[in-house]
């Protein structure tokens, strides 16, 4: 292509152009018609304004230059076909689709974590024979890395692809599952009160979920909100498991923990109705949730006192998401699951101490942002918030 | 004198405790409190997580098991074992 050596050759030589104002760029197409011999390619119009810039043209004459490239840029590549255009401009490599990132470590009952032994890893180093527990935290794991990735397009824990690791069969008999700040850890349960509490693809979601506010709001552990904090996991922790289970509004019975207490009648806590996840446990007594306002229990925000009721008052905003979610029918993740999770990653709005109040405003705004002011979505929040009398 | 061991805290916040009648002096009791003795920390990030506290002499102190002198690791153990839910 001489005639594009030709044109470099003259930027290198400003003298010979800097007596005019007005450029003329060579013609290159008098002998045919074929565009992407006819008029200045990008790379080298964008040599030639680096050209002119080194050289320290006038700036006028500088601007003209950089004008007329993009005018020439815009009218070049609109008469490509894409054959054409691929010839110039390779396809920018598509971004990597990010993947699942995940481990199981086995504790064997100790519960010092560094003595798990790996025994599942997502980029290829298997066991031979998984146990049923390695099963159940890899398809709840999935399932909730898949949940924040197809749905709200979020890459893992901290949007950044990170490592998800669980920690299985901690303790002896240990009745509980956690989020340490860096990791998910799983008891066994007591075999008698508590299965092993990997039996719940939403209690596993709500760990991880712990994790994602952590990342995001990272609301305080404390009263309202940290009564958010553990709503927020329990809101996202059910639609893992209805997602899973391919379950509409109206299908789920909205239980955390069906499987994990013991007893058909029994299960951790209820959205749909709080205070009703069990009810004279003969071991337990009576679910201690509200499910409105005006029933806010108030407890010390002490450790002993569950840093003010956080696992009891959040069974009012979970009532508020269950039912704005029910009279959005459909998915919940479709539209109340969006709208919360736009509420939990808007950090300049949603601050670390936030109270009900301040959540229910930002997920009413968040509902508008998204289906528009005096919207049936926006109006489904607020009849939400206003049936827990929040 | 009277020992309870507590546990509380967890996804679901069920208090559990357990007593034992044991033959300490004070000067016991002052060391195995001095040596497993946590301070609450509401700062961290953990979540739904347990912890444990000894109740005596009307004092609720939160401990860590793991640091437990090993001459009274047993009796630990033994209160772990016997932890009872309290009802809501």
């Amino acid at each position: 292509m001489p005639a594009l050596i030709k044109i470099i050759n003259y930027t290198e030589q400003p003298k010979t152009v800097s007596k005019s104002r007005h450029i003329k760029l060579p013609v290159m197409c008098n002998q045919h018609f074929n565009p992407v011999q006819c008029i200045i390619p990008p790379y080298i119009s964008d040599k030639l304004t680096d050209n002119a810039s080194k050289a320290k043209m006038p700036k006028l004459l500088n601007n003209e230059l950089k004008n007329s490239r993009f005018r020439n840029d815009r009218a070049f590549f609109s008469k490509l076909n894409n054959q054409e255009r691929s010839l110039l401009m390779p396809a920018a490599k598509a971004p990597k689709k990010p993947t699942l990132k995940m481990q199981v470590y086995d504790l064997k009952h100790d519960t010092v974590v560094a003595k798990g032994k790996l025994v599942w890893d997502a980029s290829g180093k298997k066991a031979t024979k998984l146990d049923r527990d390695t099963n159940n935290v890899i398809a709840g794991g999935t399932a909730t890395w898949e949940l924040y990735y197809e749905i709200f397009g979020r890459n893992s824990i901290d949007n950044l692809g990170l490592l998800m690791r669980h920690y299985i069969h901690y303790d002896v008999k240990y009745d509980n599952a956690f989020w340490d700040g860096r990791r998910m850890i799983y008891g066994d349960g007591d075999g008698k009160t508590f299965a092993s509490f990997t039996a719940d693809p939403d209690i596993i979601g709500h760990e991880l979920t712990h994790g994602v506010t952590q990342y995001e709001a990272n609301l305080d552990y404390h009263n309202q909100s940290g009564a958010l904090n553990e709503s927020i996991s329990d809101v996202f922790g059910i639609m893992v498991k209805q997602r899973l289970l391919n379950q509409d509004v109206k299908k789920s019975n909205w239980l955390i923990g069906e499987k994990v207490m013991k007893g058909p009648k029994y299960a951790l806590r209820s959205m749909k109705k709080p205070g009703k996840a069990f009810v004279n446990h003969p071991d337990f007594g009576t679910d201690p949730q509200p499910a409105t306002m005006d029933k806010f229990v108030l407890l010390p925000d002490t450790e002993d006192g569950d840093w003010g009721g956080v696992h009891i008052n959040s069974g009012i905003t979970n009532f508020a998401f269950y039912v704005t979610a029910f009279n959005l029918g459909g998915f919940a993740w479709e539209k109340a699951g969006k709208i919360w999770y736009g509420a939990l990653t808007d950090t300049a709005a949603l601050q670390p101490n936030a109270s009900f109040v301040d959540f229910k405003h930002l997920t009413i705004s968040k509902a508008e942002q998204l289906f528009g002011p005096g919207s049936l979505e926006a109006k489904a929040v607020m009849d939400g918030w206003n049936e827990a009398k929040v | 004198m009277e020992i309870k061991l507590k546990r509380s805290g967890g996804i679901i916040p069920i208090q559990k405790e357990a007593t034992k009648k044991v033959a300490w002096s004070d000067k016991e009791l002052e060391d195995i409190i001095a040596a497993a003795a946590r301070k609450e920390a509401p700062l961290t990030r953990g979540r739904d997580e347990t912890g444990y506290f000894i109740e005596v002499n009307d004092k609720i102190i939160p401990i860590d098991l793991d640091k437990i002198p090993a001459a009274y690791a047993l009796v630990f153990e033994s209160l772990k074992k016997n932890l009872k839910p309290v009802k809501f």
